[in-house]
């Protein structure tokens, strides 16, 4: 099977000063071609870091130490700032987090589109109109004609989310890196977004690494799913493996945490204290291994 | 957006105005000086001071003086110059458009070489144009306009002297102007000599009053430009592969631009005061040059009539840059 992805031994860290602060510890993940793999940590678990090794789009202070990320299209080497350039121009994709802030407030979204689809193709205005209108009536947007013409700030979160993500297929991406695309809406929009990228992957055959903290939303869409904590990769594998039968501690108590109706309890259950200062101790103790 | 908002804008102007007038009125009979002994030689006797004091108004009570003054300006009459002995509206009229063209050209030089630096500064964030750039700023912004002025002298007008230091244009140039916009109205009537002439007659001055306001405006726009690079939306723009060149120009600035410009609104204030000193080192026979002499004779309706001319030229500034950031941010004009 191809990999859309593969990332090897990856090790990244922030420096501050002279320090080194580690954030990735080994990451290896292979993405197949056509899959939508979840990846589900808690804040400060690295995802938000991994999505970013993969757009290239690292903050200046971030270092990759060591592994490698290989795209489809033969690139692998980084470095901090903007080297993607017009080599993976339009390969790779986000959907933010939030929809709020992730357009430009003072260009309409006509405007906006039609800049992105006449990076990668450039056409007539005319005809990257269309293409536009297209792709909105595919998010499932209504009188996209309308919707061109307007700006940001008249349009509802659940409407931003969806115009945002048809630009993230506009370009015609093998893979998208979804950055917790629900989090920001409410639990009915949640649905019909999920709902929206699901189909257009189906349709497109795209690959998506769909970052998250909602193991529900992973059971959902998910094909396979990797589990992090402190950089590391607990445990990976298909969905309905994991879910039936955790092999980590880590995924068994947060499977456990899930408040379900079949089984009803006084108190919500929170991963034990001692497995996250456990979990946080390996991440040191590899540090330290690996320094020597 | 509607015009209803500037309709407004322009109403909230005359509480401005109001308070402009009262408060140069009242500083002016606070202040030590009596225009009268100012214009009167020491041979003067009792009754001609008392006659011209009825003549100019001053013989009344102040509160009546107020009163009189008020529906003198609320009839457009600005009353009659104690020194020049002529209109005050039309004194003014004539010596205003000298500022303007120096004002005008202050902010242009100001506006271009604050955007030129602060994309340079942007650009190289955290390299060695960024860390120039934050010098340069940081010694412009210390020093003052007429400090300038006086430097700028000194280097090119005595030392190497290369610009002419004193007046509007050469005297050997004659210019029989309709409008005194001596500037615009060369350029539309094609006597090129004269533009020539009066441009490089403004540079010393016009470079001193726009440094201390590039230098602010400068920073004010860096720091926006900086803040909208680490908005998402830029983030994404970099994800698409647009070059970082484009991503400051084409997304980060337009949005930048809103605070930035608002603030140099504010900064126009100190604008109109450097022009005060800024036109008496060079000799630039505008209004804040008038300005000077109106204080020194105590020359109270001149000086009442500049002090609202300044006023309705900051409220007309500021209306100007409102219009302009409305047309840049959607939002405001949907609001």
């Amino acid at each position: 099977m191809t990999h859309a992805l593969s990332i090897n031994d990856l090790h990244l860290g922030v420096r501050n000063g002279s320090i080194l602060t580690p954030i990735l510890r080994g990451i290896n993940l292979d993405l197949s071609e056509g899959e939508i793999h979840g990846l589900v940590g808690e804040s400060g678990a690295g995802k938000t870091m991994l999505g970013r090794v993969i757009l290239d789009i690292l903050p200046p202070a971030a270092v990759i130490t060591s592994g490698k990320v290989k795209y489809p299209t033969g690139a692998s080497t980084h470095s901090a700032r903007y080297t993607r350039g017009k080599k993976n121009r339009g390969r790779i994709s986000l959907i933010p987090q939030d929809p709020m802030t992730s357009l430009n407030p003072v260009k309409r979204i006509g405007k906006q589109m039609g800049e992105i689809l006449k990076l990668v193709h450039p056409d007539s205005s005319h005809r990257t109109r269309k293409r536009a209108e297209q792709l909105l009536r595919e998010v499932k947007i209504k009188k996209p004609e309308h919707v061109l013409q307007q700006y940001p700030h008249q349009l509802s979160g659940g409407m931003r989310q969806r115009v945002l993500i048809a630009m993230a297929f506009s370009t015609e991406p093998k893979l998208i890196v979804a950055d917790e695309p629900t989090t920001a809406l409410d639990v009915s929009v949640q649905r019909q977004v999920l709902r929206l990228i699901r189909d257009l992957q189906k349709n497109r055959g795209t690959t998506i690494l769909f970052v998250t903290h909602d193991l529900g939303v992973v059971a959902k869409i998910c094909d396979r799913v990797s589990l992090m904590h402190s950089g590391m990769i607990l445990e990976q594998g298909d969905v309905a493996d994991v879910f039936r039968t955790p092999s980590h501690r880590y995924t068994q108590s947060l499977l456990e945490a899930i408040p379900r109706y079949d089984r009803p309890r006084e108190k919500l259950a929170p991963v034990a204290e001692d497995l996250q200062t456990e979990l946080i101790q390996t991440a040191r103790e590899y540090d330290q291994r690996r320094q020597t | 957006m509607s015009h209803s908002y500037f309709f407004n804008r322009l109403l909230l102007a005359i509480p401005t105005l109001a308070g402009a007038v009262t408060i140069t009125f009242i500083l002016l009979r606070v202040v030590p000086g009596d225009p009268i002994a100012m214009m009167t030689g020491p041979g003067a006797t009792e009754a001609d001071i008392a006659q011209l004091r009825a003549h100019y108004g001053l013989d009344h009570s102040i509160a009546h003086q107020f009163v009189l003054y008020l529906g003198q300006v609320i009839t457009g009459d600005l009353g009659t110059s104690i020194s020049l002995r002529q209109d005050v509206g039309e004194l003014i009229i004539g010596r205003l458009p000298v500022t303007v063209e120096l004002v005008l050209i202050a902010m242009l030089i100001a506006a271009s070489l604050a955007l030129v630096l602060a994309l340079t500064g942007t650009f190289w964030r955290d390299r060695w144009p960024e860390r120039l750039v934050d010098s340069f700023i940081g010694v412009v912004v210390a020093i003052p306009d007429f400090l300038w002025a006086l430097s700028l002298i000194l280097i090119l007008g005595v030392a190497i002297p290369v610009m002419p230091i004193f007046g509007r244009m050469d005297l050997t140039v004659s210019f029989d102007s309709w409008t005194n916009f001596y500037l615009t109205e060369s350029l539309l009537r094609g006597e090129f000599e004269v533009t020539r002439s009066v441009l490089h007659h403004m540079v010393l001055p016009a470079v001193s009053l726009a440094l201390p306001l590039m230098a602010i405006t400068t920073r004010v726009l860096k720091s926006c430009l900086n803040a909208e690079m680490n908005r998402e939306y830029v983030t994404l723009a970099r994800t698409r592969g647009f070059s970082r060149l484009k991503v400051i120009y084409s997304q980060a600035l337009r949005n930048a631009l809103v605070p930035a410009t608002t603030l140099s609104g504010v900064q126009f204030t100190f604008l109109i005061g450097g022009t005060v000193l800024v036109e008496r080192i060079f000799g630039y026979p505008g209004i804040g040059n008038m300005a000077i002499d109106a204080v020194i004779n105590r020359d109270l309706p001149l000086i009442q009539g500049l002090v609202l001319t300044f006023a309705i030229l900051f409220i007309l500034v500021n209306l100007l840059i409102d219009l302009f950031v409305t047309f840049l941010d959607p939002r405001l004009r949907h609001a």
